[in-house]
């Protein structure tokens, strides 16, 4: 029962930075269409900003600011100098999605080939242990699952309020009517561009805290990204922070039954039958 | 020396598995991100039975072969029927899936650091024993690879595929099975793959999974994309490129260290200069059309067809139509949610005569043309053709059973030349079946010369003989249009369903069409129509059937139809 | 002249659709354009507006050249339009649907008594104002859909084919509803395929066929012809 409660809280944990990752990757792909593979990179590279600026000896503050507006502006160029001019020349979801592929690898590879394959460790503040009846854990960990949570949070109350939020809302749910009511759907694309970068940026602080900077650890960003959105089902942004939470904690709860090399097959698993079974994913709508 | 036989090797053995992935990517569409998985797979199945078992190094390859085109149609068969990005989803995720269960499974496949000592290749006691040795034999496995990649794709069953590649349904409106030739590709994309991974692992007497790698799947990709997709000439030359050019990084002093990281910036860059200014590749697919080589080739063909040609009983289930009334639609129903699209709707068509459906928009013309031509299941009804029923034929059987529709913008394949679309459409050509490619390949040949021979009749019929190797893209929209019409007439069917033959037609190709309408009933063909040109209705129509809320309201000649004051109620609206 | 277009081609690709259409419309003035389905009667609309672009021809919008300007420039000129279906953003709650109409055009001003004034118009609007616009009936979006268009005030209202999919006493309904909007001083250009509630709300009828404009004619002159079959 201890075991089990304690790898209930680590899958909590890690679940609410797979509902960030998701949710930010879901934003971008719901309202745009686009298979950013890219994502990966900028989470990335937010994460050794952070670490250089740390290195410096910048504060800790100044730092995280620096690492998400990196983020954010990767991100919008990305899409301003990239996907943009290929969506002009009407170029298909393949063409794009091997170039967000391209600037990926292009990126992770500029990562090693400039701060070499070692790892980078963020040493934002000193760890402390809390333990509480039979669960452990760190003061890293309650700033992640609170930071995570929070910004999934600010990111539907943004949505809900906003005259911003509501234009996204609009482009994601029909992009045609949106150009007839004068909304400009390329500043909207940017913007979501922006905001998606900006929390995969927060997600990769956040996991950082806990683990080292590598220059390849925006692979798993993207992967487990885009699984927990077809998971949780694509459209629904809360089906993509339900979807992250779930995953984090079956995964951490396979562990019980199953060595823990298994853990990325047991995740794929669940999502070949979930999308075999549900094509629209957990929470999302039957297109028609 | 044997550095030298060595960089060859690996880039013949690239190469292959270009190939072979373009048979996928490029003619399939689908984008696999799981080659290098399939290629590892083919590899271990072939080391552990070799090692196990101490077979034959060919009994270890056809086994690897064997295996992964089952895993690999297991896997196509789900995913194919879903959107373009669960392609991505699915093979990406395969391709985790292998990557980790080959590390992890250590009692099986020797973990992260592989299986050593597989044995080399052996055939009839000689066995290559250095790179250089090794070359003629990989040479001969790639001009094998070359030979059944050409075979598949130059043929009717690579010229369907080319189909699906743009439009599922106008393939399957053409009386093909689609899920069939997509899977078929697919398996035989990873059955290469396997073969040559196989090879691989002799050749090295080594695999481990770092050739099953996500990277290395993206470096084949990256290899696909710039030589050229659905070019096989351009496989090549993508991917002795990017075997080269991080070879020649080892002779940079220093640069050692970051060969790795090099060449993954590398492809990355290359895929992204590539896919934003040159998609086509270095090599695009119809680069052999601007030579204008093949094309000579083919007009020299053409001027033989001036020969009468000897109609011949093309296909198994389709039957001249002895009765009068060869479609016979009785009680046809379909409701969508709770409301009845078409409701207990009945037609006869007969043999020669033009029938028009008329109707307010919303009517059910088009759900009635779907149900009848089984893109839709009806709720309710029986379709009899010649008598035999055929309410339950999924859409794909239809022409086979000499039933053929059109569509109403069109849906020519627009990639293909225009000589292909009308080839394509001929039913139940043995070229399509990859058996006969191989094992008969004098009948698919004696059957290809009588569809070219009756692909000219036809395109000769709508006025397209001089444009036959022009894309189809080119033409003008009128011509599209002819074109849609000889594919249908090269189809054989008995049973032309128009779907707005008019729509979107210049207003001076509008008699033109009308006349050709009516030639096609007097050379006996049924017709059907769905058509919002009152014109064009008077022009062509023997009778009329008028639809109202799903339901037949009225039937007759135009006249008379137009005559009813009632009906004018309904169209015109209140 | 608030509209006159001329000498439009407009097509998709290397298929031409529309061939040298002319037609123009008056300040305040309800001008339907008819003909059979296909005839490409929505494809001028949406090239009036600038969402397909034109080949060759001018739209001339109170003596400015509009030609292919982004419909998203449009609307804030005064140019309003209702598609024919999906005309509206089917997760946003229908007071969301109207207020973004105004906010994406920086109308914000007044915007309660404007809001008042669609809901005077459409009342059911008001009582449903809170629920998913996906969750109303067929009728209730297409007044949604109306609504938000007449909530920025527009000068000119396109209308593509409103009636579709209405019943009969739901069309009767709308022909009220757009006799009232015109009589608010809008000027409306609207594509039927209901011709009868065409010719009852218009002054002036084009018909089209085959992707030209064939007739030009007043509603008395229509009234008077015997049958309409021959348009078609």
């Amino acid at each position: 029962m201890g075991l089990f409660l304690q790898l209930l809280v680590r899958g909590l944990i890690t679940g609410s930075l797979y509902a960030l990752l998701g949710v930010s990757w879901g934003l971008i792909y719901n309202t745009t269409r686009t298979f950013h593979f890219a994502h990966g990179f900028v989470y990335a590279i937010t994460a050794y900003v952070i670490v250089l600026a740390m290195n410096l000896t910048l504060p800790l503050g100044l730092s995280i600011a620096i690492g998400l507006a990196a983020a954010t502006a990767a991100g919008c160029m990305l899409e301003y100098f990239i996907y943009l001019p290929m969506r002009r020349k009407s170029a298909a979801q393949l063409p794009i999605f091997l170039t967000s592929l391209g600037v990926m690898f292009a990126g992770q590879s500029a990562l090693h080939l400039v701060f070499g394959p070692d790892t980078m460790p963020l040493q934002a503040f000193s760890e402390e242990i809390f333990i509480v009846g039979p669960v452990v854990f760190t003061n890293k960990d309650l700033v992640a699952l609170i930071g995570a949570s929070a910004l999934i949070g600010l990111l539907f109350l943004f949505l809900r309020m906003t005259k911003a939020g509501m234009m996204i809302r609009a482009v994601s749910s029909n992009p045609e009517k949106a150009i007839f009511i004068g909304i400009d759907s390329r500043k909207i694309f940017i913007l979501v561009f922006g905001i998606g970068s900006l929390l995969v940026g927060a997600a990769a602080f956040l996991a950082t805290l806990d683990t080292p900077a590598t220059p390849h650890i925006g692979l798993n960003a993207i992967l487990m990204s885009f699984i927990v959105v077809f998971l949780g089902g694509v459209g629904s942004l809360p089906g993509a922070a339900i979807g992250g939470f779930m995953l984090g904690i079956v995964e951490s709860l396979i562990i019980l039954v199953l060595p823990t090399e298994y853990k990325i097959v047991v995740t794929f698993l669940i999502l070949f039958i979930v999308i075999l079974v549900k094509p629209e994913g957990l929470m999302g709508e039957k297109s028609s | 020396m044997e550095y030298l036989s060595h960089i060859v090797n690996l880039a013949l053995f690239y190469v292959a598995l270009t190939v072979s992935l373009n048979l996928i990517l490029g003619y399939g569409g689908m984008a696999s991100l799981s080659h290098a998985a399939f290629f590892c797979i083919g590899g271990y199945v072939s080391a552990i039975v070799t090692l196990q078992l101490s077979a034959n190094f060919l009994v270890g390859v056809a086994l690897a072969i064997a295996m992964t085109m089952i895993i690999g149609g297991v896997l196509a068969a789900p995913f194919i029927r879903v959107k373009e990005e669960y392609v991505l989803l699915f093979t990406l995720s395969f391709q985790m899936v292998v990557y980790h269960l080959m590390m992890s499974m250590d009692a099986i496949t020797g973990g992260d650091s592989g299986i050593f000592g597989v044995p080399l290749p052996e055939i009839l006691g000689w066995s290559p024993e250095t790179p250089t040795q090794f070359l003629p034999l990989m040479a001969a496995v790639l001009v094998l690879v070359y030979w059944i990649a050409f075979k598949v794709t130059r043929s009717p069953f690579g010229r369907v595929l080319k189909g699906c590649r743009e439009d599922d349904s106008a393939v399957s409106s053409l009386g093909k099975n689609v899920l069939r030739f997509k899977v078929t590709i697919f398996m035989v994309g990873t059955g290469v793959a396997a073969g040559v991974g196989a090879l691989f692992a002799h050749y090295t007497q080594f695999i481990n999974p770092s050739v099953g790698s996500l990277d290395a799947s993206i470096l084949i990709i990256a290899m696909v994309v710039l030589g050229g997709t659905a070019n096989l000439m351009g496989s090549a030359v993508g991917a002795i490129l990017l075997i080269i050019i991080p070879e020649i990084l080892n002779f940079i002093p220093g640069a050692s260290d970051l060969i790795v990281p090099l060449r993954g910036a590398i492809y990355g860059i290359l895929l992204i200069v590539f896919m934003r200014f040159r998609p086509e590749g270095l090599i695009p697919e119809y680069f052999h059309l601007g030579k204008g080589e093949k094309k000579d080739g083919l007009t020299q063909k053409a001027k033989g067809s001036d020969e009468t040609v000897t109609r011949k009983e093309n296909s198994k289930d389709a039957q001249v139509p002895q009765c009068k009334v060869v479609l016979e639609v009785s009680g046809l129903s379909k409701a969508f949610g709770g409301l009845k699209a078409v409701d207990d709707f009945s037609i006869s068509l007969e043999r020669g005569k033009v029938t028009a459906l008329v109707g307010p928009n919303g009517c059910g013309k088009t759900t009635a043309f779907n149900l009848i031509t089984g893109f839709l299941r009806p709720d309710t009804g029986k379709i009899l053709f010649n008598g035999r029923d055929i309410t339950n034929f999924s859409a794909h059987r239809m022409p086979q059973s000499g039933l053929v529709r059109s569509w109403q913008d069109v849906r020519i394949f627009k990639e293909m030349t225009v000589l292909d679309n009308i080839l394509i459409a001929r039913q139940n050509q043995p070229g399509e079946l990859l058996s006969q490619l191989f094992f008969m390949p004098w009948k698919v040949k004696q059957e290809e010369a009588q569809n070219l021979k009756e692909a000219y009749t036809h395109l000769k019929t709508v006025g397209l003989l001089e444009k036959q190797m022009e894309l189809a893209r080119d033409l003008s929209y009128a011509e599209q249009k002819l074109l849609a019409i000889a594919r249908m007439l090269a189809s054989e069917a008995w049973i032309l369903l128009l779907d707005e033959p008019s729509s979107g037609v210049d207003p001076n190709w509008v008699d033109h069409f009308m006349k050709m309408i009516r030639n096609l009933a007097l050379s006996g063909k049924t017709i059907c129509l769905v058509e919002h040109n009152l014109e064009v209705v008077r022009g062509v129509s023997d009778t009329v059937y008028f639809m109202a809320g799903g339901r037949k309201i009225s039937q007759g000649s135009f006249e008379e139809v137009m005559a009813d004051p009632e009906l004018g109620e309904i169209y015109f609206g209140v | 002249m608030l509209l006159k277009v001329s000498n439009l081609d407009v097509g998709y690709q290397e298929k031409q659709v529309v061939f040298q259409a002319s037609l123009d419309v008056d300040a305040g003035e309800f001008v339907s354009l008819i003909g059979h389905n296909g005839a490409g009667k929505t494809t001028l609309l949406k090239s009036i507006c600038g969402y397909l672009h034109a080949s060759s021809g001018e739209v001339n919008y109170k003596g400015e050249v509009i030609t292919n300007i982004s419909p998203a420039i449009n609307v804030r000129k005064g140019i309003s339009f209702v598609h024919q279906e999906k005309s509206l953003f089917p997760k946003l709650s229908v007071l969301e649907n109207l207020e973004l109409a105004a906010y994406a055009i920086d109308k914000a001003e007044n915007l309660k008594e404007r809001l008042e004034g669609v809901y005077a118009l459409f009342p059911i609007l008001a009582e449903r104002r809170k629920q998913m616009a996906q969750t109303l009936s067929g009728g209730q979006q297409k007044q949604l859909a109306i609504g938000m268009a007449i909530l920025v005030q527009p000068d000119l209202l396109l209308l593509d084919e409103p009636s579709l999919g209405l019943s009969p006493n739901l069309v009767k309904e709308l022909g009220k509803a757009l006799k009232e909007i015109q009589e608010m001083g809008m000027a409306v250009l609207l594509v039927e395929q209901n011709v009868k509630m065409a010719i009852a709300l218009s002054q002036r009828i084009y018909v089209m066929r085959t992707g030209q404009i064939i007739l030009e004619e007043t509603r008395d002159e229509m009234k008077r012809r015997d049958s309409l079959w021959d348009l078609f």
